[in-house]
């Protein structure tokens, strides 16, 4: 679902609108990126959030995440 | 020579750790030049370390005075690491050599130098601003692949014995098959990855890229094993490698994955690959086509996770160095800031589930296998490959053949099993978790009834042996 609202907020709002919001976004973690850094960025997204939201469909809801390389010993 | 070869040289006395040396500075001097494959060679301390190994070999050495390289985002005591960026020009000398290095010192290695990679690892075509490109020794106009494509070249060239590249999502293995050597992907955990610099943590693997499946095994097991300063390592017992690899390939049961024969493959790459499956067959393996699950999303749950571990792992210095960081990792790095929190979520669930449906394939099937790669390599400055006639993007033709294996931290492996238009091509084999013993046992077998990894490039003249 929240690919599929990041999708429609960048088609609703337009490119432009888009820029300025990933520009806010990068500046709030302190990144200040370029208009054609972001234009590549876009390309990437473009390409990567139809597929994460068809993950969003495959994936059945009990199934739990992958382990993350906790220490397994006895405290 | 491979390094199977060298040290058995060495050990005879047949030729002193200081000549093995030299011979290949020699080489780098000659070839180096085009091949652009070392970042920085150590000759002068290289030349040291062989006079302080003494003059023979102790039998808890296997690789006493073998010269290697490694790729440079693993920490050398005494360099500096520079991933092939701009953004460490500054960056300090390592004062502790990494886990592996140190490692390969103890087997006697000696190390020669520090190897082109694409920038941070972050990457498949080796095409550093910084740098500049590694030129694959079979067509000096294309590039070697990546992002280990300078432990490719010096591997084909004979630049080096043997080299470690790294692995997050094909780096080791897309190398290995566009310069026309030997290169695996170990299991997730099986080495340590304390002094190398991170792509993406949960998908990391330091492996080698050798001449052949013996030099792999004989590397791997000087590297492999628990290393109690990175968690990530398991505590488990390093098989001997070199001992088991002549079992042989009778009664072995190999899936041969059959989409990646028949989809988004250039149909020449996937009849040599087809016609190399004949010599598992005759060898007394069993082969049957099988279906890998999930197949075509296993790309996007290893994307959902490695774009948001890369830009985490670059935080800092994205907001102190940007403009430093080449356009394509620059690109990579921004867009992990733009991912929602829970499609890093969502792809460690869905890892869950390609693990479990891999598994199961895996209990039926010793091994898969399939071709490394689907293109040939894309000339230098392109970033199209050409595909049955049309172009396409080299980085997204690649993704479904490599994934699979990373997203599960399986053990894979890439060896050169024949040539379209004088460029070579490789197969794929994969095993479960920790299964690189059956890997290497098989690539061997192959390469034992094949002479597809003793082919030298035309444009590299053969050494002096």
């Amino acid at each position: 679902m929240i690919v599929v609202f990041v999708m429609m907020v960048a088609v609703v709002a337009g490119v432009v609108r888009v820029r300025r919001l990933q520009r806010t976004r990068a500046a709030e973690q302190g990144v200040h990126p370029s208009d054609e850094d972001l234009v590549r960025v876009r390309e990437f997204l473009v390409a990567l959030l139809p597929a994460f939201e068809e993950l969003e469909r495959l994936v059945p809801a009990d199934a739990a995440p992958a382990a993350q390389f906790l220490p397994q010993e006895e405290p | 020579m491979s390094v199977a070869s060298l040290a058995a040289s060495l050990r005879a006395g047949e030729l002193s750790p200081r000549e093995a040396v030299q011979s290949h500075l020699d080489r780098i001097e000659e070839l180096d030049g085009t091949l652009n494959a070392y970042i920085a060679v150590r000759a002068e301390e290289a030349l040291a370390e062989a006079d302080a190994l003494g003059h023979s070999a102790p039998p808890d050495r296997p690789l006493w005075g073998v010269p290697v390289a490694v790729k440079d985002v693993i920490d050398v005591a005494g360099t500096v690491t520079t991933a092939a960026s701009k953004v460490r020009d500054d960056a300090p000398v390592a004062e502790r050599d990494a886990c592996c290095v140190e490692r390969l010192r103890r087997a006697g290695a000696i190390v020669l130098g520090k190897l082109n990679t694409h920038e941070f690892a972050y990457g498949a075509l080796t095409t550093s601003a910084r740098y500049g490109p590694a030129r694959n020794p079979w067509a000096t106009d294309r590039v070697c692949g990546g992002s280990s494509g300078g432990s490719g070249a010096a591997a084909a060239a004979g630049l080096a014995a043997g080299t470690l590249g790294t692995d997050t999502a094909g780096s080791i293995r897309i190398p290995a098959c566009l310069t026309g050597v030997s290169g695996l992907r170990p299991t997730t955990g099986r080495v340590s990855n304390r002094g190398v610099v991170p792509v993406a943590r949960t998908f990391d693997t330091v492996g080698p890229i050798s001449r052949s499946a013996e030099d792999c095994a004989l590397l791997l097991a000087a590297i492999a094993g628990h290393d109690p300063e990175d968690p990530s390592t398991v505590d488990a017992p390093v098989p001997p490698y070199h001992e088991l690899l002549g079992a042989g390939l009778r009664g072995l049961r190999i899936g041969v994955v059959r989409s990646l024969f028949e989809q988004g493959i250039d149909d020449r790459v996937a009849a040599t690959v087809r016609e190399a499956l004949d010599v598992f067959r005759a060898g007394g393996a069993e082969l049957e086509d099988v279906d890998v699950p999930l197949l075509d999303h296993l790309g996007a749950i290893q994307q959902a996770m490695q774009f948001a571990e890369a830009t985490e792992a670059h935080l800092g210095l994205l907001r102190s160095r940007l403009p430093d960081y080449g356009a394509d990792v620059r690109a990579r790095l921004l867009t992990g800031l733009f991912l929602p929190a829970p499609v890093y979520v969502l792809g460690q669930r869905a890892r869950r589930v390609a693990y479990e449906a891999l598994r199961g394939l895996f209990r039926r099937w010793e091994l898969v296998v399939a071709p490394t790669m689907p293109v040939l390599p894309p000339r230098i400055g392109e970033e199209t490959a050409e595909l049955n006639g049309e172009r396409v993007l080299y980085r997204a033709a690649l993704i479904r053949f490599n994934s699979a294996w990373s997203v599960c931290g399986l053990p894979a492996m890439s060896i050169p099993c024949g040539f379209v238009d004088g460029l070579p091509v490789g197969l794929a084999l994969a095993g479960w978790r920790f299964a690189e013993a059956t890997v290497l046992r098989a690539a061997h077998a192959f390469q034992q009834a094949t002479g597809w990894h003793e082919r030298r490039a035309p444009s590299v003249p053969a050494p002096v042996e």
